[in-house]
This record gives structure tokens, sequence and C-alpha cells, in this order.
């Protein structure tokens, strides 16, 4: 065999970019709901944005399954461009609705609440200053911008822990342009 | 919903993602910090052992900082600076 002594390939150069945690501008793709006793969740499918590609960020190598910090002959952090996590799809766990809820559970619908005003959503108010919750459909949600703060959580399956990537959090994104539906399906990466 | 860091909200806004107003909507609606986390701050005990000092206003709920207190975090800042050490990481190794 003959020797390429200027072709290295280092640990840090990975096969493909890992994917790193952070907050990154998206819109959301997908919605699913289902009915649970008296409960509405929503499923909600966020796709990174290609504004992304105005981030820096941290570039990572998996060692041993785990991220590591790529760094400079110096030690320094190396940075590149988000744009190569643009179009990757995320979701987040279920947003739950209880219509109706009881006296003194209100509480339980609070986070759809801020999850549906984190999309932009407005609801009405009645004259004593409560918000007057509405039930959202694909057509309300779809293409909307928000900001998406990606994690990896641990689970463990056959007794294994396994990591999978998940929205832990979203925020308003206001200077976001809404994408059309049609926009959203050109989106779809595959 | 966890909050968004000052220094996140700041990225975002300096990369042209959010803009300056939309950070202090933000600030104001509690999804960004307003302080800023400082570089923890550590000391020995008796018998080795790491721990790291903290300044607690106990009752505070979500009232303003007054002039005295101000004073007297900068100057238990000044006093962290002169008895402790900065570490990689807080283990107690």
């Amino acid at each position: 065999m003959k020797n390429l002594e200027n072709t290295t390939v280092s640990k840090n150069d990975s096969a493909r970019l890992p994917i790193v945690p952070g907050t990154y501008p998206a819109h959301v793709t997908e919605f699913a709901q289902m009915e649970y006793n008296d409960s509405i969740v929503f499923n909600l499918t966020y796709t990174i944005a290609p504004e992304a590609k105005q981030l820096e960020i941290n570039k990572m190598f998996l060692e041993n399954g785990e991220l590591v910090k790529s760094t400079d002959a110096e030690g320094k952090d190396v940075m590149i461009n988000a744009g190569y996590m643009a179009k990757k799809p995320f979701k987040r766990g279920g947003v739950w609705l209880t219509p109706s809820p009881g006296e003194g559970e209100g509480w339980k619908n609070k986070k759809y609440q801020q999850h549906c005003e984190s999309m932009g959503i407005v609801f009405d108010a009645n004259e004593d200053g409560e918000t007057i919750l509405g039930e959202i459909e694909e057509n309300d949600v779809i293409g909307r911008p928000v900001l998406v703060k990606l994690g990896q959580e641990e689970y463990t399956k056959d007794g294994q822990t396994k990591q999978a990537w998940k929205v832990f959090s979203v925020y308003p994104w206001n200077e976001g342009k809404r994408l059309s539906a049609d926009e959203v399906k050109e989106d779809v990466p595959f | 919903m966890g909050k968004l860091t000052v220094k996140e909200a700041e990225e975002l806004r300096d990369k042209g993602i959010l803009s300056n107003k939309a950070v202090v909507e933000m600030q104001k609606s509690g999804l960004v910090g307003t302080r800023r986390r400082g570089v923890r701050k550590y000391m020995k005990t008796a018998d080795g052992k790491w721990v790291c000092p903290q300044l607690y206003f106990q009752g505070l709920n979500n009232s303003d900082y007054s002039k005295r207190m101000v004073e007297f975090r900068e100057k238990f800042n000044e006093l962290l600076n002169e008895y402790t050490t900065e570490r990689s990481t807080s283990s107690n190794k």
C-alpha cells in the first residue's frame, strides 16, 4: 500500500457533523393530536430554519458515544457555522390541553397557553382578564416560527441507556417569517 | 419551561435572529434570565474540601434590589475575589 502522508484523518473529523445542543430558529412542520382520557395531547415537530446559518456553534465530534468539543492547537474551542443544522426535524414532548378543567384545575392548561403564545397564537380574554383558550388545529400552527432549545434526553430501553435529541423548550421568534403550508412541504428533506 | 440565559439571548440578538426589542420583551415576560452566571469561586474547608460561598437574600421573591443591597453585593464580590479561587470542575477532589 502507498502511504498518503498528506491525507490524514484525526479523531476531530467525524464522518458527519453531529447535532449540537443549543437554541436554534425553527418552524413548526408537523402536527399530530390524540385524545387521552379527557385531555388532548398535541405532538408537534419543529424543523431548524435556514437562518441557523447566521449562528456559530462549537464544532463537536463523537467519542465513545459522547459529544466532545473540538479544540485548536492552543486549546481554544473551534467554532463553525450552524447552517448544517438547517432542515433537521426534532420533536418535543406532548403538550396537553384539558378542556373544561375542574374548579381549581386551570393550572393544567398553563403550559399549553405558554406554548401556544410562544408560537405567536393570541387568545381572547374575558371581562375578568382571564384567557379564553382555544383548541389549536393544524392550520393554526404549521409554518409558525419559533426558537427551540435542543438537548439530549437519556432513556433506558432493554436495560441499555440510550439518548435521543429532543426540543426541551420553545420560545417566541417574532422576527421569524411564517412559512405557508406549501413552503413547509417543499422543505421536507426526504 | 426553562429560561434562555442572558448569554444565549445576546448571541441570538448579535447574530440577527432576535431584535433588541424582542430580547427586552422576553426578559419582561420571564422567558430570558436577567442576570449573568458568574464564574464559580471556591475556597477550602479545614479538612481540604472545596466549597463555594453564596450570597442569598432570603425573602426577596420578586422584589427589586435596593441601593444598599447592590452595594452589599459589590462588597461581597470583592471579598470573593480576595478569598477564593476559580476551579475548572466542581468536584471535591
